[in-house]
């Protein structure tokens, strides 16, 4: 637990963006904006020595520390980290699943409420990231544009007149900006429609890919959809497809949900009682039992089936439920601590 | 190294000839490149689809396999391979990875991809945001240019335009920064950085490019300078 500087005394943590409990869940469950930079006649970090790349960190940490300072901000360098925690960073959406399993010298400044990350020597030299609750891609890239602007004066970022911000992979090359939004679509995904919508996206340069789950599997209906373009458009125009395109499948999911609770009100009453009394009662879950209980009740909440007596951020139980945030080693152990968590985070029914 | 057939841009394709089982390399700039006759091989230099080379698909290898056997054979063939001279990447690495090396790999592999992004982005220019330092790095920053200085390209040398025209010229404005007080940087030796930097002289002197010359000269001075030391 940190503490305040001023009087001594004991700060309480900062609650993470996806602890945030909300009474009726949105469907557009968060916003994420991503900025790939690199520095101007320097190396791509994947051509550099261990050495090089150490130094390099080094050099960067120094410069941007003043800009991320404690306590808002802490820094953690990745390689000294065993595996299991760089796959919960992966999990936190902070590094992605190669980086997570790669022991180079690579360093991360997260915020405190896990909104904001900077990424020293992944695949590039530097990818910011802004995370917020709900449907916010603007507002998450006006903070994320200005920390750039900021890093942008330390740090003089490779630019081409033509190419935009060079990055180590053509495919993030101009802006460099990858907006997300992730969405759960329960209702639509089980639609004999949504297939058909997700390669319709493809058409408007966006990307829609299931979260969570083993091969063809889906566990929880988690969506994430994204621009896959970052040449030849500006920041506002990728912000507004992604924005315009979550926003249509949205409201897709919400006229769906309201036609199966006028027709089937009364089951999917039932079943949401079923996956809370699963999801309060049991010994032990395995990540899918528990993504498919925590994503049933968190529609039936979002649409006023279920009512719960206290705060509780269903989404952020289905992010700590997975394997990775759970300490345990063996599937035995982390089913165990995954139905304790679970229960001692549900609220009663009001 | 300087193109055998100009001398005077940088080569960045070397290519392998083999004729009667006799093996000869040659090395030339993307220019002149272009102009030869690689007969069958002059695809890879004028339409490119990026969507193979991102996958793959398509690359040097199958060439290294019939140089193999046509070596063998007696039999004449020719092999090339664009090399970033900055990092060294080559056109047969970035097949297989995905990736560039270096800003500078940009500029080099131009050729290959400037139409070819337009297939994965619909666009081969940026739109959007600019850095705000861009204008100003030739300006020096706050604390100076000094020697904890993250600033690359024309940083302290005070001569930089501001209208961002130095960032636009690929082939001499990227990756020919100055990199003072970066410990561990890839050892390049300063007798290649000279040698680079001459090379990129001359040809911004024979693109009339005279404020970037400019700028390479200064640079080229302070090495030289140093190196003398």
């Amino acid at each position: 637990m940190s503490v305040n500087k001023e009087n001594g005394s004991p700060q309480a943590p900062v609650i993470k963006w996806y602890e945030r409990a909300t009474e009726a869940p949105g469907v557009i469950v968060s916003s994420r904006v991503r900025l790939a930079r690199n520095l101007a006649g320097r190396l791509f970090p994947e051509r550099l020595e261990a050495s090089g790349r150490q130094a390099l960190r080094a050099q960067l940490r120094d410069r941007l520390e003043p800009l991320l300072p404690e306590p808002a901000y802490h820094y953690q360098e990745t390689d000294i980290l065993p595996e299991t925690e760089r796959r919960a960073l992966r999990e936190r959406r902070l590094i992605n699943s190669i980086l997570a399993s790669s022991d180079a010298p690579m360093g991360i400044f997260i915020s405190a409420d896990d909104e904001k990350s900077v990424l020293l020597c992944g695949d590039d030299h530097l990818r910011l990231q802004n995370t917020c609750p709900g449907m916010s891609l603007q507002a998450a890239w006006e903070e994320l544009s200005d920390l750039d602007d900021r890093i942008g004066e330390v740090c003089e970022y490779a630019f081409d007149e033509k190419y935009g911000y060079l990055t180590a992979f053509p495919t993030n090359v101009g802006t460099g900006l990858r907006a997300t939004a992730l969405l759960h679509l329960p209702a639509l995904s089980q639609d004999k429609t949504f297939r058909k919508l997700i390669s319709e996206m493809n058409r408007f340069g966006l990307l829609v890919r299931p979260v969570y789950g083993d091969g063809g599997e889906n566990y929880g209906s988690l969506y994430e959809i994204s621009n896959v373009k970052t040449l030849g458009l500006s920041e506002g125009e990728i912000l507004a497809t992604v924005q315009r395109m979550a926003g249509q499948m949205a409201s897709q999911e919400e006229k769906l949900r309201r036609r199966l609770k006028t027709e089937q009100g009364a089951s999917r009453e039932d079943t949401a009682y079923k996956a809370y009394g699963v999801l309060r009662y049991a010994r032990t879950l395995t990540v899918r039992e528990a993504m498919e209980y925590l994503s049933c009740l968190r529609a039936a909440q979002a649409d006023g089936l279920v009512k719960l007596a206290g705060p509780v951020s269903l989404y952020g139980l289905m992010l700590k439920v997975q394997d990775d945030m759970l300490p345990g080693s063996t599937d035995g152990s982390r089913g165990r601590l995954r139905a304790a968590l679970v229960r001692g985070a549900l609220p009663e029914l009001a | 190294m300087l193109c055998e057939r100009c001398k005077k841009r940088e080569a960045v394709i070397r290519y392998t000839e083999i004729v009667n089982g006799v093996s000869s390399e040659h090395n030339l700039c993307l220019a002149c490149a272009r102009e030869m006759d690689f007969g069958p091989m002059s695809a890879f230099l004028e339409d490119l689809p990026l969507g193979w080379l991102l996958s793959g698909l398509l690359g040097i290898t199958s060439e290294e396999t019939d140089e193999e056997t046509d070596a063998g054979q007696g039999a004449g063939t020719r092999r090339f391979e664009v090399t970033c001279p900055t990092c060294h990447t080559t056109y047969s690495s970035f097949v297989k990875t995905s990736r560039f090396g270096c800003p500078d790999c940009y500029g080099v592999f131009d050729l290959f991809i400037g139409d070819n992004l337009k297939r994965i982005h619909g666009a081969d220019r940026h739109l959007g945001k600019k850095p705000r330092m861009q204008a100003a790095a030739g300006m020096g920053t706050p604390e100076g240019a000094g020697t904890d200085s993250l600033q690359g390209g024309a940083a302290g040398t005070g001569d930089a335009p501001t209208d961002g025209k130095a960032a636009g010229s690929r082939a001499a404005g990227i990756g020919n920064g100055r990199r003072a007080g970066w410990p561990a940087e890839p050892a390049r030796p300063v007798e290649e950085q000279i040698r680079i930097l001459r090379s990129k002289l001359k040809e911004a002197v024979q693109d009339e490019e005279y404020e970037t010359a400019a700028r390479l000269r200064d640079e080229l001075r302070s090495l030289e300078g140093g190196a003398g030391k």
